[in-house]
């Protein structure tokens, strides 16, 4: 049978902080700082951007912007430069997600197995990721180079490329491009995977091997599915990096030869700040953002099945 | 369905420095329900790894059947694991997580996996589960899971890694009662693995008891439990345990007595009972441990209701169980625990008089070794020691 119990009087009224009195809530007040920086880093320019977009500036004497509506989106349709870059950007992120992807994954899976010496190894293994990009360039353009690159000569060596430089030929030039990207950021995706790897429970592996699984099946069956979310997170990270891929192309290659090597973050570059075409720069610029979103959405989506799964 | 043996079975860890198991010799007959059981780091869960084939032996040969199986692999050796933590395959359903060893070790078509997946499921009671990802599973369908992954595969050796330890207590007791079913069902020789008495005591054909990495007995429960071999298996089966108190036997009076060591709170007159003694093998001036089960304790609040020897004590603690109350008391520098029937509720601190019969005494030696176990054919006859109408320890304080 209930019965009623004394539960005491409220608490006494606490004195009103001086905090109660700003119109803003408090949280909105420390978040404050964020919000102005965010803003002028990037919401300002991002507007600023798309307001250039619809215009044609000219860096003259008289500072002209002109509307032109959609006008810049549809030179873009009709521009083939526009179109070859995209093309080169298709296959310089497919190949180099490619390859980052399966070394990351097959690095990080025989450095998990390494049992002496795992985190000097790891140490070595992530060294090329400190190295600045365009130092980068300038280093494989060192060891690239037609006349003392090491790289060359030993190519020399076994008959390759000795009519012509490695950075001379399309295909080796986008080849070199990609390779020099895997080098320097295959160790992000080895760093992403092995944090996963390490945390795929060892009784997982052991009730495999009971239940008739080989190394190769166990990696198939149990290792492989359990780091989707990984590689969807070394997919994002990446593919939205590779998107805006552009100091080691400018140092090495220029984008050359004859554009075969010009991603598109260096045609933007060169349409707003090398030939000054403001307007239509910006409208390039727009169209990457909006191609490196989607792609971003579409990985989350296809391979996490949505954030926040498992 | 197969026999399973371990013979002078070794494990050392860390180049020999440690060692799990120590010569271990083991043969579990064919459909036997063999529970390991010791304290944890004991060597039970190294022991069943290098059945599985997860740990290799550092010497000794483990044959399942007739083969010998040493250097097999775990998918070889045709038994079956299951793990303390489930260790269900978490990107799986239910349905792919049973069938996956019958995909990865025999030719079965789909079909044919798809109807012992589903006839297993049924025998335990998880065939609306089938389509379920393990994580939105409690922990009792879990382990269901983890079992049907194990019978599905009709293995020659069922092999239990504490597979009831992360349940709740209720659950743990109704799993334990369904395991034993559905392993007598099936007859499939099993070797259960578990750091607790009760599991083990009530699941085994026969029990073995480890601890440091040794056997210190195997034997069916009830012969485990009133004659263990050692101190050790008697302190480690039987909850609570078994209480113990370290004394001297010393002539009195042309009786031999044991006194205990510490201090003089407890002396025991041997030759009182009128039992014989004749073939005790303990001579005057012989440290030994006597040993008394809580339940062979008998208490009473007044010295009156013993006929014979009978000691003064004060209660520390009541606890209340319900269906019987254990009393905890000190006896030289050890607390003792009596379970006494649940209408003999005395304060704490009140003084009670307690004996126990001759019969229910356990005595080992310096080294341990049981020297003499009690000799109860019926446990009830400790009462015997009271009068008559002692009205079974319901006291008036």
């Amino acid at each position: 049978m209930p019965t009623d119990a004394y539960v005491g009087g409220e608490p006494e009224e606490t004195d009103q902080s001086v905090l109660d009195s700003v119109p803003i809530s408090f949280e909105m007040l420390l978040l404050l700082p964020s919000i102005a920086t965010l803003a002028v880093l990037s919401i300002i320019p991002l507007v600023v951007m798309i307001y250039l977009s619809f215009h044609e500036v000219n860096f003259t004497p008289v500072n002209e912007v002109i509307f032109l509506g959609f006008g810049n989106y549809t030179q873009m349709a009709a521009d083939g430069n526009f179109w070859n870059s995209w093309r080169v950007t298709l296959f310089y992120v497919a190949g180099s997600l490619g390859l980052q992807l399966g070394l990351g994954i097959l690095i990080a899976v025989m450095l998990h197995r390494v049992s002496r010496g795992e985190n000097l190894l790891t140490s070595i293994i992530i060294m090329p990721m400190m190295i600045a990009p365009v130092v980068v360039g300038l280093l494989w353009q060192f060891l690239l180079d037609p006349s003392f690159g090491l790289y060359t000569y030993m190519l020399n060596q076994v008959g390759l490329f000795v009519d012509q430089p490695i950075l001379a030929n399309s295909t080796s030039a986008l080849v070199s491009i990609i390779i020099m990207d895997t080098w320097q950021w295959t160790p992000l995706v080895v760093l992403i995977i092995l944090a996963r790897v390490k945390s795929i429970p060892q009784h997982l592996y052991e009730a495999a091997s009971v239940d008739g699984a080989t190394g190769i099946t166990q990696f198939r069956h149990v290792t492989l599915p359990l780091l989707k979310p990984a590689i969807a997170i070394a997919l994002l990270l990446r593919s939205m990096d590779l998107m805006r891929y552009f100091a080691k192309v400018f140092i090495t290659t220029g984008g050359g030869p004859s554009s075969s090597t010009k991603v598109i973050g260096l045609y933007v570059y060169e349409r707003a700040l090398r030939f000054f075409n403001l307007g239509y720069g910006s409208a390039t610029g727009l169209v990457l953002l909006i191609v490196t979103i989607l792609m971003g959405l579409m990985f989350v989506e296809t391979i996490m099945g949505g954030a926040g799964d498992e | 369905m197969a026999q399973i043996a371990l013979n002078h079975v070794s494990k050392a860890f860390n180049n020999g420095s440690i060692v799990a198991v120590n010569d271990l010799s083991l043969e579990i007959e064919d459909e036997e329900f063999l529970v390991l059981v010791g304290p944890s780091g004991c060597g039970k869960s190294t022991t069943l790894r290098m059945i599985a084939g997860l740990e290799d032996p550092t010497g000794g040969d483990i044959s399942i059947g007739t083969t010998r199986v040493n250097n097999l692999e775990p998918r070889e050796r045709d038994i079956a694991m299951v793990f303390q933590n489930y260790a269900l395959y978490p990107h799986m359903n239910v349905r792919e997580n049973i069938g996956f060893g019958l995909r990865l070790s025999t030719d079965l078509s789909d079909a044919d996996i798809e109807e012992r997946v589903e006839d297993v499921a049924s025998l335990l009671e998880i065939g609306e589960l089938l389509d379920k990802k393990p994580k939105s599973l409690s922990g009792g369908q879990q382990q269901r899971v983890a079992l049907g992954r194990a019978i599905v595969r009709d293995p020659e050796a069922f092999l239990f890694d504490e597979p009831l330890s992360n349940l709740d207590a209720k659950l743990r007791k109704q799993m334990r009662t369904e395991i034993s079913r559905i392993q007598e069902q099936l007859g499939v020789t099993s070797i259960y693995v578990t750091h607790d008495q009760e599991e083990a005591m009530t699941m085994g054909d026969r029990i073995a008891v480890m601890n440091d990495g040794t056997l210190q007995q195997i034997g069916e429960p009830n012969e485990v439990y009133n004659h263990p071999a050692n101190q050790f298996v008697a302190g480690f089966i039987g909850s609570p345990s078994m209480n113990t108190v370290e004394a001297e036997a010393v002539r009195r009076d042309g009786q031999t007595v044991l006194e205990s060591v510490t201090s003089d709170a407890f002396t025991y007159d041997l030759d009182a009972t009128g039992d014989t003694n004749a073939d005790l093998p303990i001579e005057v001036g012989d440290r030994v441990t006597v040993g008394v089960r809580p339940e062979d304790v008998v208490l009473r609040a007044e010295a009156a209701a013993f006929e014979g020897q009978h000691h003064t004590t004060t209660v520390d603690v009541v606890e209340p169980l319900g269906s019987d109350n254990l009393l905890y008391f000190d006896v030289g520098s050890r607390t003792w625990t009596a379970r006494v029937s649940p209408g003999f509720e005395p304060e704490s601190g009140t003084s009670v008089h307690f004996s126990f019969p001759r019969k229910a005494l356990y005595i080992f030696d310096e080294e341990g070794t049981t020297v003499e176990s009690r000799n109860l054919a019926d446990p009830a006859e400790a009462r015997q020691v009271t009068h008559g109408d002692g009205g079974d320890g319901v006291v008036n304080t």
